[in-house]
């Protein structure tokens, strides 16, 4: 009911408001058809009137007037010509005698523009439109509803009071907002009742500071304009519709909400970054970082952002997109958001790109991460910020790694369920924290090297695809895959190729290694008491993970890989005779197989 | 009410606002569509009137007369009057109902008129002006009411400059421009309707001003070359039009442009300036 009260009121002062703006609008008024170039007839004049004391003095001037007026006698083109400019010459000396005339030091002259500024009129004469203003007729409106809304909070409508001020915030913001000419519709409408509604509902945001009433006024007024522009845009291309603009209204909320709940309160935290308390308007960071995201979920490029973005996920992006800009303001002002937003765009584009990646929120959630590990380390993971927003490292890798996860099996794979979302972004995530934790892996990435993570990934999906049983769940085949990505980012040697099967390019070390276990764990002809113990998720990811370790703690090579397939023979006999498996003393006996010193040859005797 | 208010339940914030926005919608839309044509109807009559003040302005030969560039930017000009003329003509009874009771139909009539007025339908433009003042005399706000006492003097003075462009006779043309029942005396009565300062006088005055200078072309190019003599009662008047103008750009600020708006008219009508 609230709604509906809410809506029919608004509605009616709002269409109240539009009525009274084109009764008052202002008009350009054309004038009559007259002679609007100053010429013979103007000089003729000039020198009959004003400037009449120049005749004397000038016996051209007194003969060209005397000719023009004598009946028979008419002035050639170049004698009219000369009279025209001694009419400018004459006019422009008395103008400066008089220092009367002439405002425009500049020696500007009157254009068309700025005659139409000066015959631009309004209804009503400043101080006597007998209309409320748009404001204070829709203000009276939006308190009635906050009367409405809050009145079981007293107080709520103070200004003063800790209810008031986001709401006096809303207010001063609307009144920058010309209604009549921006066309925001019911936008206005919704977000005072988000405004409402988000601080009844955040507690935090009645802390009854001026800082919030700060931010409620910049958000909203930055968005609505926004908005405004967005709109415009559209109707000026043509390609508006109500479709659209409903649409527009609707992700302009989520991101209103957004900013004021879930990052309200970081925003709150640091003022001096957010609100532009340092600096001027232009460093109201937390509108600009807003823009962007609305900016992305606006994009028209043909991405289908509503197939991508759910509400819930617009908040993800929004928190880290803040503390990015808290830790790097310069990324936004002075004009430099276009490039961040052009992150995100390139962002969403990129990773929606991936085949079969259809879990809706799988790429805000992997924007968020990659945002959250921007702020750490922004000089070396996005080279050149706002020019080039694909060589963002961390994009290039979480696009590498989703590429390779989401691709579908082959007919010939063993393994072949697809990863979910939460596997995808599990791996992801993994990745993304090896990178930006291992500088070294970060400046590999750059050219050549970005194939080094892709072959990594591959490689390892292709061994659990090839060996693993379709039992295995692709939770733990994500976490195997997280833990070669763990292991191949502690030693580079993991990276190294080895001497493969002969299809393909050769398989890095790290994935000749689980080859060698996924093979042993999963041999068709391994006995049912072994298979029964290794089999098991938990044993299995235990097992890859410590001999991962265990290979990383020693000195990686080739050879190691026979050196594993040959405790794990020893392992897996042992098992199939009835042993429990003892994953400590297995890795003690890895252990030792790699520090083993290789026997020296005897000598011979002569 | 009182006890309502203490229950109201938290809602779903998606559904409690898509309820809202239907009914916003359906609220501005039952009723906004005859507003809408007159907005329409004021935007292109509004780029028209720019469109040609700027081409006058700045065109160096009179505005109708065959010229390629010329002509084009003056048939734009009359594309957009025509514009805001249909819109306003192809409202249906029910969109005229509706806007007699927004209080919007002397708007719209004054828009009509000065349609009709810059596309030469100068009876249709009076019968407009006549039809306003006689159905919608309590809605003519001060501007309109201004602009429709003023019309007949604004038709006078393109008449005025037909007929010297076609080299009639200079008592007809005194006549329309400062005769008794003149341009410059029609367009000085809806003055004195304007409240002092209100800026409709800014309009009002270069609209005299430009019949003046007809009057003064007119002098000039049918009775031999003649002039207007300073002590000449519509010199005199112009004068102190020019006067009256440039205080009240003054006390708007409007800086550089309103000095220079004043000069141009002092320039081109040879007035003192002030």
């Amino acid at each position: 009911m609230f709604a509906i009260r809410s809506s029919i009121k608004l509605g009616q002062q709002m269409r109240r408001a539009y009525v009274e703006s084109t009764q008052r609008r202002e008009l350009v008024l054309p004038l009559p058809d007259f002679f609007a170039t100053p010429d013979i007839t103007s000089a003729a004049n000039y020198f009959a009137g004003p400037g009449g004391h120049r005749v004397a003095s000038s016996p051209t001037l007194g003969a060209l007037l005397q000719k023009r007026r004598s009946p028979g006698q008419s002035l050639t083109e170049d004698e009219e010509a000369e009279l025209c400019e001694l009419h400018r010459e004459f006019f422009n000396l008395d103008r400066a005698a008089r220092n009367g005339l002439g405002v425009a030091p500049d020696g500007s002259t009157l254009d068309g523009e700025g005659f139409n500024a000066l015959i631009t009129i309004r209804q009503w004469r400043r101080g006597a439109d007998p209309n409320p203003p748009v404001l204070q007729r829709l203000a009276g409106t939006f308190v009635e509803i906050g009367v409405d809304y809050l009145a079981n909070v007293p107080g709520a409508l103070n200004r003063d009071s800790r209810h008031g001020k986001p709401i006096a915030g809303f207010l001063e913001a609307m009144g920058d907002i010309r209604f009549s000419e921006e066309k925001l519709g019911t936008l206005p409408a919704r977000l005072f009742v988000a405004t409402l509604e988000t601080v009844s509902e955040q507690s935090d945001l009645l802390s009854g500071d001026t800082k919030t009433q700060e931010l409620v006024r910049v958000v909203t007024r930055s968005l609505s304009s926004d908005v405004a522009r967005h709109i415009e845009q559209l109707r000026a291309g043509g390609g508006s519709d109500l479709v659209r603009e409903a649409r527009l209204s609707d992700w302009a909320e989520t991101v209103f909400r957004s900013l004021l709940s879930s990052a309200g309160g970081h925003v709150l935290a640091h003022p001096e970054r957010f609100l532009g308390v340092q600096e001027e308007a232009g460093a109201e960071l937390v509108s600009r970082v807003g823009e962007s995201v609305l900016g992305l979920l606006l994009d028209e490029s043909g991405l289908s952002i509503d197939r991508l973005f759910s509400r819930q996920s617009v908040t993800r992006i929004l928190r880290p997109a803040l503390a990015v800009a808290g830790e790097h303001p310069d990324l936004f002002l002075k004009g430099n958001h276009a490039g961040f937003q052009r992150l995100l765009g390139e962002m969403a584009t990129r990773l929606a790109g991936s085949e079969n990646l259809l879990a809706r929120d799988t790429v805000p959630e992997v924007m968020r991460l990659i945002l959250e590990k921007t702020g750490e380390n922004l000089p070396l993971l996005w080279p050149n910020p706002g020019r080039e927003p694909g060589r963002h490292l961390l994009l290039m890798a979480a696009q590498t790694t989703l590429e390779v996860l989401s691709r579908p099996s082959s007919i010939e794979d063993v393994w072949s369920p697809a990863f979910g979302r939460t596997e995808l972004i599990t791996i992801t995530d993994a990745v993304l924290d090896e990178l930006a934790a291992n500088p070294a892996w970060l400046a590999a990435i750059t050219g050549k090297e970005d194939e080094r993570l892709k072959l990594v990934l591959e490689s390892a999906l292709r061994m659990i695809r090839l060996r693993a049983s379709p039992q295995l769940s692709p939770v733990i085949a994500a976490d195997i895959v997280r833990a070669v990505v763990q292991a191949s980012a502690r030693r580079v040697e993991f990276l190294k190729p080895v001497s493969g099967d002969g299809t393909g390019d050769p398989p890095p070390l790290v994935a000749a290694v689980l080859d060698a276990i996924l093979q042993a764990v999963f041999d068709p002809d391994l006995g049912e008491s072994a298979a029964w113990q290794v089999r098991r998720p938990e044993v299995l990811l235990n097992l890859v993970k410590s001999v991962l370790a265990e290979l990383a703690g020693s000195r990686p090579r080739a050879e190691t890989v026979a050196v594993l397939e040959g405790c794990l023979r020893k392992q897996l006999a042992a098992l199939t005779r009835g042993e429990a498996f003892d994953l400590p003393a297995f890795e003690l006996a890895l252990h030792k197989a790699l520090t083993k010193k290789p026997a020296r040859k005897k000598k011979e005797t002569p | 009410m009182i006890e309502a208010r203490h229950s109201i339940p938290r809602r779903n914030p998606v559904g409690t606002l898509s309820a809202l926005a239907g009914i916003l919608a359906i609220v501005a839309a039952t009723g906004c569509v005859s507003v809408n044509h007159l907005r329409d109807a004021q935007e292109s009559f509004n780029q028209a009137a720019a469109a040609e003040n700027a081409l006058r302005l700045e065109s160096t030969t009179p505005i109708d007369a065959s010229g390629g560039g010329t002509l084009a930017a003056w048939s734009s000009a009359r594309n957009g009057y025509a514009s805001a003329l249909l819109s306003l003509e192809k409202l249906e009874a029910a969109d005229r109902q509706r806007l007699r009771q927004d209080g919007l139909w002397g708007t719209a009539l004054t828009l009509k008129a000065l349609s009709q007025w810059r596309l030469g339908h100068f009876d249709g433009a009076l019968a407009t002006a006549v039809e306003a003042r006689e159905t919608a005399a309590d809605q003519i706000y001060p501007r309109d009411q201004a602009l429709l006492w003023a019309l007949p003097g604004l038709i006078k003075t393109d008449q005025a400059y037909h007929k010297i462009l076609r080299g009639n006779s200079l008592p007809e043309v005194e006549a329309l421009l400062i005769g008794a029942n003149g341009a410059i005396s029609d367009i000085q009565s809806a003055r004195k309707l304007a409240e002092t300062d209100h800026p409709v006088h800014q309009y009002l005055l270069q609209a005299k001003l430009a019949a003046y200078r007809n009057f003064q072309v007119a002098l000039d190019r049918l009775q031999n070359h003649a002039t207007v003599p300073v002590d000449h009662s519509a010199r005199v008047e112009a004068n102190a039009d020019l006067k009256e103008l440039d205080r009240l750009l003054k006390a708007r600020n409007t800086g550089t442009d309103g000095g220079n708006l004043v000069e141009y008219w002092a320039t081109l009508c040879a007035l003192d300036p002030p």
